[in-house]
């Protein structure tokens, strides 16, 4: 039997689509009005699954993920850097001096000259001086601690003090620059408390000093 | 000259903990987005090897931009990079995978996949909520990707909706739409098995 054009063309048009159904038109009038923002209902059920932590990483895979960021510069800002290189274990002590003494004088350089610089002048050689200056950042601190997720963190320098002049092995004399930061590190618990805690740190920088 | 060589010895230890700035920051931003991006592309590749394969995938991509100083933006925009770059790797893996399975047939390997999907924790175990999670976790799971991927980013990516929207590239009503009836899939399993008895709450 031929079915014409005509007559598919006529079946079709009679046709009628299936209406919305209940729960679409409720989605569709909270999407017009703005109600499909509102999540009071599901406070519960947010909060329940919030506080499930995520796994950490493995650490051979956190490892690995190192490995590839080993040679990228961690940015500061846009035009501070921190000091690339390849990851040390922090409880290995360097053991060969000269390596130690390039490595703490480019730490030196890049983490502290353009802080400090404008603490220095002659007549404050050895006096102590005290500044807050959220634009120089240091290493991120982090405070491990369960339930607790870190959300935001920062640091800055509040006290530099001369601390004076030593002589290494080598009789190279080094003026020791003792700097405290205060890390601040904002932190969410597992019920959505903020708080903000206030962390000292202290570290010992060498600057090398011209002798004549 | 004892205080001397006490200093000296305080600096030898601080400047070695002090030695990689860098290193510790990178080891420190790892430690706490890499398991919201590992659980983002779990959810995606729904496989927990091609999960560690796409995020680490991404992570190139990103070192390489870094590198090259083609990154378009600050540290601030390295998560929506490395989410939307998590997304396309998947999507591009879940192609070749069906092409390779239209050749090749592997329901085995499926069933594989399947299994190990369900014994892969996603979360850390608390024993005073165990079954909550347990049955919450796999909800999470079993809801289409669509929907799991903006709970996911939502709750644990702490992502805003205009965020996911971007990343997703997918209009914010859309993108609360599913949210909301993700979570209201996750609401019903529970009341049902509460109402079982199954969970004791």
């Amino acid at each position: 039997m031929e079915i014409h054009r005509n007559e598919i063309e006529n079946i079709l048009s009679s046709l009628k689509p299936a209406g919305l159904s209940d729960a679409t038109l409720k989605r569709l009038e909270d999407s017009m009005s703005g109600a499909i923002l509102d999540l009071q209902g599901f406070a519960d059920i947010e909060n329940q699954l919030s506080a499930y932590a995520v796994r950490p990483l493995r650490d051979d895979f956190l490892e690995s993920l190192m490995a590839l960021t080993a040679s990228v510069p961690f940015p500061v800002n846009d035009k501070v850097v921190m000091f690339p290189g390849t990851h040390k274990d922090s409880s290995t002590p360097a053991t060969n001096e000269n390596s130690l003494m390039k490595r703490i004088l480019a730490v030196a350089a890049v983490a502290t000259l353009g802080g400090l610089a404008a603490f220095w002048t002659p007549m404050k050689a050895r006096n102590e001086v005290v500044r807050n200056d959220p634009t120089i950042a240091s290493p991120i601190t982090r405070i491990p601690s369960p339930g607790i997720v870190t959300a935001s963190y920062g640091t800055g320098i509040q006290k530099a003090n001369d601390e004076g002049v030593i002589w290494t092995q080598s009789h190279q004399p080094n003026r020791v620059v003792r700097v405290i930061y205060q890390d601040r590190v904002l932190a969410t618990d597992e019920k959505g408390v903020e708080r903000m805690l206030l962390i000292p740190r202290e570290e010992l920088i060498l600057i090398p000093e011209k002798v004549n | 000259m004892s205080d001397a060589n006490n200093i000296e010895t305080q600096v030898t230890m601080s400047a070695a903990v002090s030695l990689s700035p860098s290193a510790t920051a990178w080891r420190d931003w790892l430690t706490t987005n890499g398991p919201r991006l590992l659980l983002f592309a779990k959810n995606q590749t729904r496989n927990a090897q091609d999960a560690e394969d796409v995020f680490q995938d991404a992570l190139v991509k990103l070192v390489e931009k870094l590198n090259n100083g083609e990154f378009d933006g600050g540290e601030e925009m390295w998560m929506p990079y490395l989410y939307t770059a998590i997304r396309r790797l998947s999507i591009d893996l879940g192609r070749k995978d069906d092409r390779r399975k239209k050749r090749e047939d592997y329901v085995a390997d499926e069933i594989e996949a399947d299994e190990a999907l369900k014994f892969d924790p996603w979360f850390e175990s608390n024993a005073s909520e165990e079954e909550s999670r347990t049955l919450l976790e796999a909800g999470l799971k079993e809801l289409p990707t669509k929907f799991s991927e903006v709970i996911i980013m939502k709750i644990w990516g702490q992502k805003t909706f205009a965020e996911i929207s971007e990343t997703l590239a997918v209009s914010q009503n859309t993108i609360a739409s599913r949210y909301r009836y993700g979570l209201e899939i996750l609401k019903r399993k529970l009341i049902e098995s509460k109402s079982k008895g199954d969970l004791c709450i």
